[in-house]
């Protein structure tokens, strides 16, 4: 085991003398950075500079491509980039990373929202929070005495952005907010959240599947300040999409918490097709099949790797909305417009 | 370990150390290194309003909570008497709020660099008091606060804008049932209304101002950021030996009487068993016209005659005492009569959180029952006690007259512990020394020819 900047890493010896659960657990922390995150997590870096006039980042993707994957890279990257300022400021948060909550209420629940948010930005005493206003004789009353209300949620995390001088706020699973709203709720949804970023000067990255897209469309204000990134998928019969493809599942396999690494080079093509070419859905087959292997003795066998793989159903489901965004999106992403554009100018 | 034809891979386990972060900002003290430097109350105020709870939920942060000792009183929080002073309790909030949002030094916000060299009686003021101009001053530059130098209590004016201190809003403090008011820095606790606007404003005495100015420099002082005076450095003593030297020929008496104190007072100064009270240290350097640190450092090269008498006015403002705690007090006076073990009004008063002269007021006949019955119970003590000692000291006689060893007071004493002074006790040593000697002295004459005869043991038998 060693350990650098205080983060311990396995060796392979180790990592074979794992228990059963700790051997899956350590596959599921493993993070391939395959050159479509790569390029995302340069874009994001870039968009979430302060002053760039970006306040709001979409990162938008097919299920299982790695968006997930790719801001927890994005978070270790911010911590190690801040790690010198965050140990002179013990209170400095760079990045605050949260899931936005499907409650199971038909409309968004922002309270829950701003407590995650809290939790996040390591806020105290967040179901005592008061809000103070100011009525006609300019006197500082209590909004409402008694229980948090939302209002005092927001402002509280407001000012814990401003005094953390958290510089990006990721938001996963976004399209939860989306969640059962029209045009016009959705506007207010998104104006709460914009202004958010303008108050506490945090750039907000939203991450979500396809649906993500009716946000910049809703007014020309909101598409001015949002910046779409889109990490696509691995296609099948683009000759470097099926290296790029091959190369991460050659990675992985030799990851395999296993005494003899298999040979699964020779099935990637087919792999490409059965996880939509997407290195998550991958990255999961494979999780799988290992749970299958160590549940049968430690021993790799092909078989196991079939039965793992998704149903043609869902894999239909899972091409179609891919599909569907893709035609969506083309030309909507950042860094998408044409260089001709310059030229004949 | 990773091969050449393969992508990057993060396998490690998350960053833990950089991933605990302290629970309350990191808020920076306004006017640290200034006479105007922010107290303690203050910053807790601001740290509270920065994290929209009221400042006594601080004591409920979850770290904050680890020392229930010091939670702040129902009703009664950021008290400035106590939270400020320098003391046990302001200087565990001091080092709980620097834990909790990673500032070191937050002792400098108290009075804590003063705490070895000065008495604490007395030292800060009652109620919180303001000057609306600093307080204007403030919330046109930066966030409102409120500074140390109001809460002492021999300050009386502010020293920039020589006005006095004032203590009352408009509102003469009677709350609305109807609103609840957020208590936040520089605002009226009862009406919530900016203080600086509501505050009167009234010219201060030259004096005053003075001696404001005199502690605002001793705030000043770049020692008190730095840990403030140990009682090894206080050089007081000398600084009053300097000064009898150089204005009263070195007569320590004449001294006295210039400074307005008595013989034994000025002498358990000078000698160091006493410390002194702030108002008294900033009397003295007006006086002399010097600053306190000088006296503390013990420099008199620079002061001059002291003119006049320092004059130490009583405290005029009435205690407030809350009609909840006033109906309380009646029942706990009342079972602290019925306890069977007697106590001084003193510590039923600090029990109750009110002075002696408050109880002697409002309760005469509680008081004066407390009173004599502690009396009694120290009167029928102290004569236990003393019985218990003759009974003791007659024993020892005994075992000297048979150890053939002859008595002095020291040989009496040995072992025993004297339930008082001995100038108390010398009375009944001497009688019991001159009984034994004559009690020797007779067994003697006969103790030789005892003791050539063999017959020693039979002639000490009473």
């Amino acid at each position: 085991m060693t350990c650098t900047e205080g983060r311990t890493v396995l060796t392979r010896e180790q990592v074979l003398n794992l228990s059963r659960d700790e051997m899956l657990q350590y596959f599921h922390r493993v993070t391939v950075q395959h050159p479509r995150m790569s390029q995302a997590l340069e874009e994001l870096m870039v968009l979430s500079a302060p002053n760039t006039g970006t306040d709001l980042i979409l990162m938008i993707g097919p299920t299982g491509a790695g968006k997930s994957a790719t801001i927890g890279v994005m978070e270790r990257k911010f911590l190690d980039a801040y790690s010198t300022q965050m140990q002179a400021d013990a209170g400095f948060i760079p990045i605050a990373c949260i899931e936005a909550p499907a409650s199971g209420e038909l409309s968004f629940s922002w309270r829950i929202l701003y407590g995650r948010l809290g939790e996040a930005l390591n806020e105290p005493l967040l179901e005592r929070k008061v809000l103070t206003i100011a009525d006609r004789q300019g006197t500082r009353v209590i909004g409402c005495p008694r229980g948090t209300t939302v209002a005092a949620l927001r402002v509280s995390i407001e000012k814990a952005l401003q005094h953390r001088r958290t510089r990006l706020l990721v938001i996963d699973e976004a399209a939860h907010i989306l969640c059962n709203c029209g045009d016009a709720k959705l506007t207010s949804h998104v104006n709460a959240l914009k202004s958010l970023a303008n108050v506490s000067g945090v750039t907000l990255a939203l991450v979500g599947s396809y649906d993500l897209y009716r946000l910049p469309t809703l007014s020309g204000q909101l598409a001015r300040r949002t910046a779409i990134i889109h990490l696509q998928r691995y296609r099948v019969g683009d000759p470097h999409d099926e290296e790029c493809f091959r190369r991460s599942l050659r990675t992985l396999q030799r990851r395999l918490p296993l005494q003899s690494s298999p040979d699964l080079e020779r099935y990637s093509v087919k792999l490409q097709v059965a996880c939509a070419g997407c290195i998550g859905t991958l990255k999961e087959t494979l999780m799988r099949s290992l749970a299958i292997a160590l549940e049968k003795g430690g021993t790799w066998k092909d078989d196991y790797l079939r039965r793992a793989l998704l149903s043609e159903a869902a894999l239909a489901a899972i091409l179609e909305e891919t599909l569907a965004g893709e035609k969506m999106l083309a030309a909507a992403s950042y860094g998408d417009r044409s260089i001709d554009f310059l030229q004949s100018a | 370990m990773r091969w050449q034809d393969e992508y990057p891979v993060l396998d490690d386990q998350p960053t833990s150390a950089l991933l605990r972060r302290r629970t309350l900002y990191n808020l920076e003290p306004i006017g640290l290194g200034t006479g105007a430097r922010e107290s303690l109350t203050s910053y807790a105020e601001r740290l509270a309003d920065a994290h929209c709870i009221s400042p006594r939920m601080l004591a409920d942060v979850p770290a904050a909570g680890q020392i229930a000792r010091v939670k702040f009183n129902r009703g009664a929080a950021l008290r400035a008497r106590w939270f400020v002073t320098g003391a046990s309790t302001s200087l565990e909030w001091a080092q709980i709020l620097g834990r909790l949002t990673g500032r070191l030094g937050l002792e400098a916000l108290t009075l804590a660099p003063l705490a070895a060299v000065i008495n604490d009686r007395n030292l800060t003021s009652r109620r919180r008091r303001w000057c609306p101009q600093c307080l204007r001053e403030a919330a046109t530059s930066h966030a409102l606060y409120t500074q140390l130098l109001w809460d002492i209590d021999c300050v009386t004016a502010c020293p920039f804008h020589d006005i006095t201190l004032s203590a009352e809003c408009s509102c003469k403090l009677t709350r609305d049932p109807r609103r609840c008011v957020k208590w936040s820095p520089g605002h009226c606790s009862c009406c919530g209304q900016l203080l600086c606007e509501t505050l009167p404003t009234r010219e201060a005495h030259l004096r005053q101002v003075r001696l404001a100015r005199v502690v605002q420099a001793l705030l000043a002082d770049p020692r008190f950021d730095q840990g403030g005076w140990k009682a090894s450095n206080d050089h007081s003593g000398t600084f009053l030996k300097s000064a009898a030297i150089r204005h009263f020929q070195g007569k320590s008496a004449q001294l006295a009487r210039g400074l307005g104190l008595s013989k034994s007072a000025l002498h358990g100064w000078m000698k160091g068993n006493h410390r002194p009270a702030l108002a008294l240290l900033v009397g003295v350097a007006d006086r002399t016209g010097c600053s306190v640190a000088d006296i503390l450092d013990g420099r008199a090269d620079d002061t001059h005659l002291p003119g006049g008498r320092i004059v130490r006015p009583r405290r005029k403002t009435s205690l407030r005492v809350m009609r909840a705690q006033r109906e309380a007090m009646t029942q706990q006076l009342a079972s602290i009569l019925c306890d069977p073990v007697p106590v001084p009004l003193l510590h039923v008063a600090r029990q109750l959180e009110v002075n002696c002269d408050y109880l002697r007021d409002r309760y005469p006949e509680q008081s004066a029952a407390i009173v004599s019955r502690f009396k009694a119970y120290q009167t029928g003590h102290i004569a236990a006690k003393k019985a218990a000692f003759s009974a003791a000291l007659r024993t020892r006689a005994e075992q000297l007259v048979a150890q053939d060893v002859w008595p002095t007071s020291q040989r009496l004493l040995s072992g025993l512990e004297p339930p008082d002074r001995y100038a108390k006790l010398h009375a009944e040593v001497k009688h019991v020394l001159a009984e034994t000697r004559r009690r020797m002295e007779s067994a003697r004459s006969t103790g030789l020819l005892h003791r050539t005869t063999g017959l020693h043991q039979i002639a000490l038998e009473p």
